[in-house]
Parts: C-alpha cells; sequence; structure tokens
C-alpha cells in the first residue's frame, strides 16, 4: 500500500514536470504549424528531436531557425582592435629656444612639494621696483610641465592673500620643468625670464621655520609659512584651504634655491640694472631643510657662468654640480651647533667653500659676523650661535653670467632634490 | 610600556642566560663609546630625535636560543628582530607617548620564517623620522636579519609616504649593514633615471660617515 502511494505520488510529479517543460515547446511548434501532440508525447519528441538534430537540421524546413543553424563552421568577423591614440605632442614651453632651461628632479623617493615664491610682485615700471619687463611677478605667471606625464600646470597659489607663494606637487622620480608664462608687454613675446625666484622643499625657501621651538609647544600662530601647510588633496572640502591642516617640522630653517635667469635687462624697455644678466645660489642662510644638488651644463659657447671658491673667480666651461648640506641649530642640549656648509668636502682645493651655496647667517656670504642675521630670536638659548662660518668665497656666493654681444643665453640649469638635510645628533 | 619590554626581554634572552648577556652587553656598550657610538634606546628618548624629527623607529636584534630548540630541529636557531616606534607630536599635543614594538621579526639562517605585528602605524604623510639601528644580537647572520627587516620596513613607510630622514647606524654595524643593503640592490651609485626611486641615507651616529643609497 505504502509502495503505490509512493508510485502515484512519483508519477504525479513527473506528470507535472513534463507538463512544464513540454507545454512551451507544444506552444512553439504549434506557431510553427507542426503537430501538437499530447504534453508527454511532445516531451518525448523532444527527446528524439534532440538525440537526432545533427542529422535532421540537415533537411530542408526542418532546420533551426537561420540564426542557429549550423551548416560548417562560421567566421565570424573579428573586430579590429581599436588604433592607440597618438601620444600627444611633447608640451613646448612658450620661453624662447635661446632660454636658459630650469628643471627639477625628484630622487628622494617620496613625493614632497616644490614651493616657489617670486619677487614682491611691484609690477616693472613703478617706483621702487626691480622687476624687468616680462618677468614673472606672480606665480599664476609661471609654468609647469611634469616632463614624466608630459602635462603641463601651474603653480597652486597659497595663501590666498599672497599671490607671490605657490605650491606643485612634485612626485617623486618625476622631473618639472618650470617656465615663463607670460609676455612681455613690450615686444607681445614671452622671453623666458625667471627673476629672483626663491624654491623650497615642503616648505617655501629660506625661512627660519620653527627654529628653537619646544617640543609640544605648538609654534606662534599667524606665520604661515612656519605653521604649516594646507590641504592638497583636491577632493577636499577644505583643499588648499588658508588654515593650515598639515604641520610641517622645520627643526633647522629652510633650503632655498635661488635662479634669477633669462633676465632681459630692460626695465620700461629702457636698459636697467647689469644689463642681461643670469645668477643662481643655494642658501642656507635662514637653514637647511633639503639637500639641492644643481648641475649646470652651458652653452659649447658660451657664455659661462663664473663662481669664486679656492682659485678665485673661475669660469664653468663644462657641466658643473653644486649641493648643500645640513645645518644644526636647533640641538638637543647645550651643546655646540654646527653648519655643514663651511667647507666643500669634494673641492680640490681643501678648505675651500661650497660654490654657489650661502652658509648659515651669511647674508653678505663672506662677512663674519653677518651685520644683519636673518633669524634672530631673542628665546634662543643657543644665541651666539647664529653664524658659524663666512665662505671663503672672493666676491660672493653665486653663480652668474652675462652674455657677450651677439650671445644669448641658454644651456640648462637641474636641480635635484636628493633629500632632507638631517643633521647628525651631535657636531663632528 | 615596561611590562612588554620585560617579556620582550624574557623571550629574547631566556631566563638562564639573562646575566650573562647582561654582562656581556654591558662589556659592549662600554666598549662602544667610540666618536662614532650609539647613544640611543630602545625607548627613543634622546631629545635629538624628539627635536628633529616627528617619528622614530628602533631595529635590534638578539637571538633566541629557547625557541624551536629541539634535536632535528631545521628553524633553530632563531634571530628576533624587533622594531619599536615613538612619536613625537610638535602641534601641541603631548610629547610623552612611550615607545612601542611595531613588528617582531623571526629568522633563521637570515631568512625571515615569522613576523608579529603588534600595532598598526598610522604618519602623517611627508613627517620626516628616522631610522636607529640599535643592538645587533652577536652572530653573523643578525645583520642580514637585520638588513631584511630593514629593507621591509623602508617599503612599508615608503608606501605611507612617511619621509625616513636618515637610519643612523653603529659604527661596528656600519659595512656589514652597508654591504647587505648592496645584496638587495641599493647602490651608493647616482643614476639620471626616472621613475619612482627608493632611497636610503645612512649614517654613522655622530655623522662620520653617511651614504645615499639608491634603489633604481
Amino acid at each position: 500500500m505504502f509502495k503505490l502511494k509512493k508510485l502515484i505520488t512519483v508519477a504525479i510529479a513527473a506528470l507535472i514536470c513534463l507538463s512544464v517543460l513540454c507545454v512551451p515547446e507544444a506552444e512553439s511548434r504549434k506557431r510553427k504549424g507542426l503537430r501538437v501532440g499530447s504534453a508527454q508525447w511532445t516531451y518525448f519528441w523532444n527527446l528524439y528531436w534532440l538525440a537526432n538534430w545533427r542529422r535532421w537540421s540537415q533537411i530542408p524546413g526542418f532546420a533551426p531557425a537561420p540564426q542557429l543553424q549550423v551548416t560548417g563552421s562560421v567566421v565570424v568577423p573579428t573586430p579590429a582592435p581599436p588604433a592607440p591614440p597618438a601620444p600627444p605632442a611633447p608640451f613646448v614651453p612658450p620661453s624662447p629656444a635661446s632660454a636658459t632651461i630650469l628643471t627639477f628632479n625628484n630622487t628622494s623617493g617620496t613625493d614632497v612639494y616644490l614651493c616657489v615664491s617670486t619677487q614682491s610682485g611691484l609690477q616693472p615700471c613703478v617706483a621702487g621696483s626691480i622687476m624687468q619687463d616680462g618677468c614673472p611677478s606672480n606665480v599664476s605667471q609661471l609654468g609647469v610641465v611634469d616632463l614624466a606625464t608630459n602635462q603641463s600646470g601651474s603653480f597652486v597659489q597659497w595663501p590666498s592673500t599672497s599671490p607671490q607663494n605657490g605650491w606643485y606637487l612634485w612626485k617623486n622620480g618625476h622631473t618639472l620643468q618650470v617656465f615663463n608664462n607670460m609676455t612681455n608687454p613690450y615686444t607681445g613675446l614671452n622671453n623666458g625670464c625667471l627673476q629672483g625666484l626663491v624654491f623650497g622643499v615642503n616648505i617655501w625657501g629660506a625661512n627660519c621655520g620653527c627654529n628653537f621651538q619646544t617640543p609640544g609647544v605648538p609654534v606662534p600662530p599667524g606665520d604661515f609659512l612656519c605653521n604649516g601647510f594646507p590641504d592638497t588633496d583636491p577632493t577636499s572640502p577644505t583643499y588648499n584651504n588658508d588654515t593650515p591642516s598639515t604641520y610641517t617640522l622645520v627643526p633647522n630653517g629652510s633650503t632655498a634655491f635661488e635662479p634669477s635667469l633669462n633676465l632681459p635687462g630692460l626695465q620700461c624697455n629702457l636698459a636697467f640694472g647689469n644689463n642681461p644678466h643670469e645668477s643662481y645660489d643655494i642658501t642656507c642662510v635662514n637653514g637647511s631643510n633639503a639637500i639641492f644638488s644643481v648641475t649646470m651644463t652651458p652653452p659649447a659657447a658660451g657664455p659661462y657662468f663664473t663662481y669664486n671658491v679656492g682659485n678665485g673667480s673661475q669660469s664653468a666651461t663644462t657641466t658643473f654640480t653644486t649641493q648643500n648640506s645640513w645645518v644644526l641649530v636647533n640641538p638637543p642640549t647645550v651643546k655646540a651647533s654646527c653648519d655643514d656648509n663651511c667647507i666643500d668636502p669634494s673641492a680640490a682645493i681643501p678648505g675651500s667653500s661650497r660654490a654657489g651655496v650661502f652658509p648659515y647667517g651669511a647674508t653678505v656670504c663672506t662677512s663674519n659676523p653677518d651685520p644683519n642675521p636673518p633669524c634672530t630670536n631673542t628665546a634662543d638659548p643657543y644665541v651666539l650661535n647664529k653664524q658659524f662660518c663666512a665662505a671663503t668665497a672672493g666676491s660672493g656666493c653665486n653663480f652668474d653670467r652675462q652674455p657677450n654681444a651677439g650671445q644669448v643665453f641658454g644651456g640648462t640649469l637641474a636641480v635635484t632634490y636628493t633629500g632632507p638635510a638631517t643633521p647628525p645628533a651631535s657636531c663632528p | 610600556m615596561r611590562s612588554d619590554q620585560h617579556h620582550a626581554s624574557r623571550r629574547c634572552v631566556g631566563p638562564v642566560n639573562a646575566k650573562w648577556l647582561l654582562l656581556v652587553l654591558v662589556g659592549l656598550a662600554l666598549l662602544c663609546q667610540l666618536p662614532c657610538g650609539a647613544e640611543f634606546e630602545p625607548e627613543l628618548s634622546h631629545s635629538y630625535l624628539q627635536t628633529q624629527f616627528a617619528w622614530a623607529m628602533y631595529i635590534d636584534s638578539c637571538e633566541v636560543n629557547h625557541y624551536l630548540n629541539y634535536p632535528g630541529s631545521s628553524l633553530h636557531p632563531l634571530t628576533k628582530v624587533r622594531i619599536r616606534y615613538r612619536y613625537f607630536p610638535h602641534d601641541g599635543r603631548p610629547v610623552n607617548w612611550p615607545a612601542k614594538t611595531y613588528d617582531e621579526f623571526w629568522y633563521h639562517d637570515g631568512k625571515p620564517v615569522g613576523l608579529r605585528r603588534n600595532a598598526e602605524i598610522n604618519l602623517n604623510k611627508n613627517d620626516i623620522g628616522v631610522i636607529v639601528i640599535g643592538q645587533a644580537a652577536d652572530h653573523f647572520n643578525s645583520i642580514s636579519s637585520t638588513s631584511d627587516a630593514l629593507v621591509r620596513l623602508l617599503v612599508n613607510l615608503q608606501l605611507q609616504r612617511a619621509v625616513v630622514g636618515a637610519v643612523i647606524v653603529p659604527p661596528d654595524q656600519y659595512d656589514p649593514l652597508l654591504a647587505n643593503l648592496e645584496r638587495y640592490g641599493f647602490s651608493s651609485t647616482m643614476k639620471q633615471v626616472s621613475g619612482p626611486q627608493m632611497k636610503i641615507h645612512l649614517r654613522c651616529d655622530s655623522g662620520s660617515r653617511e651614504t645615499y643609497l639608491c634603489l633604481h
């Protein structure tokens, strides 16, 4: 009795399944004008068809829909892959081909911010202005191209009240070229002038920083150069907000690279200053937070930069590299502070200064004591250590050049940021 | 913190050899008072670190003779490399953050066989810190173990975009560590290449020696 019930149950279930499976097929056959049998019959018909469909599919009129017909190999043409987009043409700065090129290479191993300050902002032909014609006086007149990605951009002005200060994200391993992005109003042309720029890393250059700061005591508010860095995430609601979001620890002041390139020697279209002129230096006058290595490559036929160390004034007729070092002006205890920028350890003549490098506190380069030391702090317990040396250079700590008649500028200044300047725990 | 330190000592030294090893360490510490001698301790309380950096890490190593020490053990002897870290807030927050253990590596024959991460670190981007190489186990494998842990730590920090201002090395470990880092592809020869790079500023304690190593 139990077996009979079970058998009936299975049979009913099978019938339900067959109906579900076969009714749609029966409907389909009906639409096609084919014979329609009972559901069960249709089911077995389907099984039979499935078993013989390869053979039956060759019968005209019994073939499946054309799109399913298999009559041999179907060659589906493979669409050609889209052609890769042509690489963008290399960005060409608007500066003249004869201009000296200024590049910045970051080999520090980390992304950093390249900070720049321009001159006072006074335009040419304004009383007291030293700005020459066609030279950028705010950061919006400077351009930047990342030579690794060929993307051009501009410095981000910060803070909002200071158009002379800007920052740019300087990716690890990337080389940037900074160029003049304005035209000389008197000629309508870009003269490539980069007058009196001050570059720093992660803080604006030549800044006394937060020297002598007691750990745990915040620096006084108001000094935006010392007090922090804005939010640099462009997706953040506080992007570039004037309220610094990142504290910048600068215990020994900051390094600056100071180029003044492609100067036309004209103001108000009249001869000005010492005519066409160029100079550059690395300054640790206000301390050191970064190691810059500057490699100058002159044009083969000049004009050549001159510098003054060791044997007096010399002309750099081939590639020449100079580099700064660390300063320890925030010693942990009452110990002597020191400056590693006084002597070039690789100089041919022992005891020579680092070419083109201003030691700490030496605004006049060769004067010690300096008549006007830049980083004064009456609360400084090491007030006597405001300067450690003067350069042995005879006439200054710069590289300078002027083109002769018929010459133009040219060549390259390649600045490499090799990493932070970290002094040792004690002076050697 | 102190409890953690004691536990670490027990694991490293073992109860029996503690006294002798302590004497040896004291002797070594006395011998190491050279111009280039290390003055830093695992607690990272040196004022130089606090004034110059936003964070500091300390790497030391020791032999773990009582671990996996049985006949036929293929992992004995073990060298334990410990990484401690400490923040130095300069934004007004209290500075009395204690040093804590970050990672503990176990090495056999210079090869890593284990890692325990005790904490997560969250360093601010562009915060400049320092790594201090501390006491090494009295075993030639300890330098290669320390080198390996250092490289792993540097990669970790680079991913966090933290800046390592310097790696401060005791004088007796300077040359062996330099040689080991060269095995990882670090070179003191600077090349003009584009693309991401990694750099180590190796410095002897007093600054009497320093080497910039690049990984291109």
